[in-house]
């Protein structure tokens, strides 16, 4: 897409100091448009380099540097990004990104195409070298200007890109760190738990909650489990199997599974087809692993 | 985070540039036995002449830079009042001081750096002769911080939600005539 089809290209800042957020847009140039435009290529042309279609993104997973991911806007998690993304008038303001440069928490650019739309395109800062003000005309103009030597440059793509639906991730550890992802799952994530109790019934997920409340691997896997449209379909029986076959220690109480307390975090790595067993020895002892990573085959 | 209004000599220059009627007034009135007419005129012309310079600058730089930004206009007012206030408030009390001594001088001086810096902390120096002139109307922004606009629409069509325009300061905008801004 050319970057005359953008009606402007406009760029920012998140800082945190002492504990407070600040969201402002700052003046920029042409030169500095063009840097961040070639961004957002360089972003589309290593994400649909990217083979097969864009993967739900799952927090409970374990992502390579680079992933073709996707996840909806709406998504209850994403709430700093929603709030991002709908604030229409962020302020503008003249800041010395020099002296802030370590509170820094990400920068974006505001792409606005000339049909309407709207794209925000944000990364994590590496470095901010690629800025420098021209103090002899600062007075007049004090757009950040950019410089055309190969010392100074901006990172060579964004972490995430926020549509008005969705929001296409490249790089999971930028967009991990940026939205804050543990902390919001974690934040609801006992109340995540007791939801599934209507999902699956005859797992005790209440007593499972005040666990998942306090532990931040259990949280991502209760997210996860909770974004399957299949959990309804769920055998007791084959789960019981699956649990005894690798070692989950689970008994039963009024009708319902309760794993071990020590066991809390396996038993939801099943749920999140996580946990499994290779039995292809010529002895009877299997071998139980744990999958970081996971990926369906069809 | 430390943020400033950024721009501060185009805001003195336009705050200048919102009291050059005044300037032409005390000029045309004079300052019999404090400053003679000659040397009167060259500062009345000078306080007139830099200021229009600056700001005829900033806005060239700013379309040099394409120093744009697209901005939520869909709340905004018209702000006719604010010409009322300048002249009510600004204009005609300084024009009704006579200058003939040192001490009448001294305090007409004072009382325009004191409305300087009252209009400078309000962030008044929108309220310029020059766009006026122009034809120029002023908008605030009302879901903007209430950031000024400088426009020549006779109204904000209200299925208008977005306007690209030209930053003169971090809280004045202008949309600039016969500028194609491909709103």
């Amino acid at each position: 897409m050319p970057i005359e089809d953008y009606r402007n290209i406009e760029f920012g800042i998140c800082t945190i100091i002492e504990g407070e957020q600040t969201v402002v847009r700052i003046p920029i140039d042409d030169s500095v448009r063009q840097f961040l435009y070639d961004m957002h290529e360089e972003f589309y042309n290593t994400y649909f380099g990217i083979e097969g279609e864009p993967e739900q993104y799952q927090a409970s997973e374990k992502y390579g540097a680079t992933e073709k991911l996707i996840i909806p806007l709406n998504n209850e998690h994403l709430q700093s990004l929603r709030d991002l993304y709908n604030q229409n008038n962020i302020p503008i303001a003249d800041v010395e990104i020099g002296q802030i440069a370590n509170s820094i928490t990400y920068y974006f650019a505001i792409f606005r195409h000339n049909n309407g739309s709207k794209q925000i395109a944000v990364k994590r800062p590496s470095t901010f070298k690629g800025l420098l003000r021209k103090k002899l005309i600062r007075f007049i103009d004090d757009t950040l200007q950019g410089i055309g030597d190969n010392v100074f440059k901006l990172d060579n793509d964004f972490d995430f890109v926020i549509h008005q639906n969705n929001v296409d991730i490249l790089h999971p550890t930028g967009f991990n760190f940026i939205a804050n992802i543990e902390d919001e799952i974690l934040r609801s994530a006992a109340d995540a738990t007791r939801q599934l109790a209507v999902r699956i019934q005859f797992v005790n997920f209440n007593y499972l909650a005040d666990f998942v409340g306090h532990s931040k691997t259990a949280a991502k896997l209760i997210a996860s489990i909770k974004s399957r449209d299949d959990l309804e379909r769920t055998s007791q029986e084959k789960l019981l199997l699956k649990c005894t076959r690798i070692g989950v220690v689970v008994r039963e109480e009024n009708g319902q599974l309760i794993p071990d307390e020590a066991h809390i975090v396996r038993f939801l790595e099943i749920l999140d087809r996580r946990g499994y067993d290779f039995d292809i020895l010529d002895d009877d002892i299997p071998e139980i692993y744990v999958a970081a990573s996971r990926k369906r085959v069809r | 985070m430390k943020t400033n209004e950024g721009l501060p000599l185009v805001k003195f220059m336009m705050l200048l540039s919102s009291m050059a009627p005044l300037f032409l007034l005390v000029g045309i009135r004079g300052m019999d036995g404090v400053v003679e007419d000659n040397h009167l005129w060259i500062a009345v012309l000078l306080l007139l002449i830099i200021p229009f310079v600056v700001i005829k600058l900033r806005i060239h730089f700013a379309r040099k830079s394409n120093d744009v930004f697209v901005l939520d206009v869909s709340e905004t007012k018209n702000n006719k009042e604010y010409l009322f206030t300048y002249l009510f408030t600004v204009l005609l009390p300084l024009y009704s001081v006579s200058i003939n001594d040192n001490r009448e001088f001294g305090a007409m001086f004072f009382a325009i750096c004191f409305v300087i810096f009252v209009l400078w902390n309000m962030n008044l120096h929108f309220v310029n002769i020059l766009f006026a002139a122009q034809g120029y109307r002023v908008y605030t922004i009302e879901s903007f911080d209430s950031a000024i606009l400088l426009t020549t629409r006779s109204t904000i069509p209200k299925n208008l939600n977005e306007i690209k325009v030209h930053r003169l300061s971090n809280s004045v905008f202008i949309e600039l005539k016969k500028y194609n801004y491909a709103n």
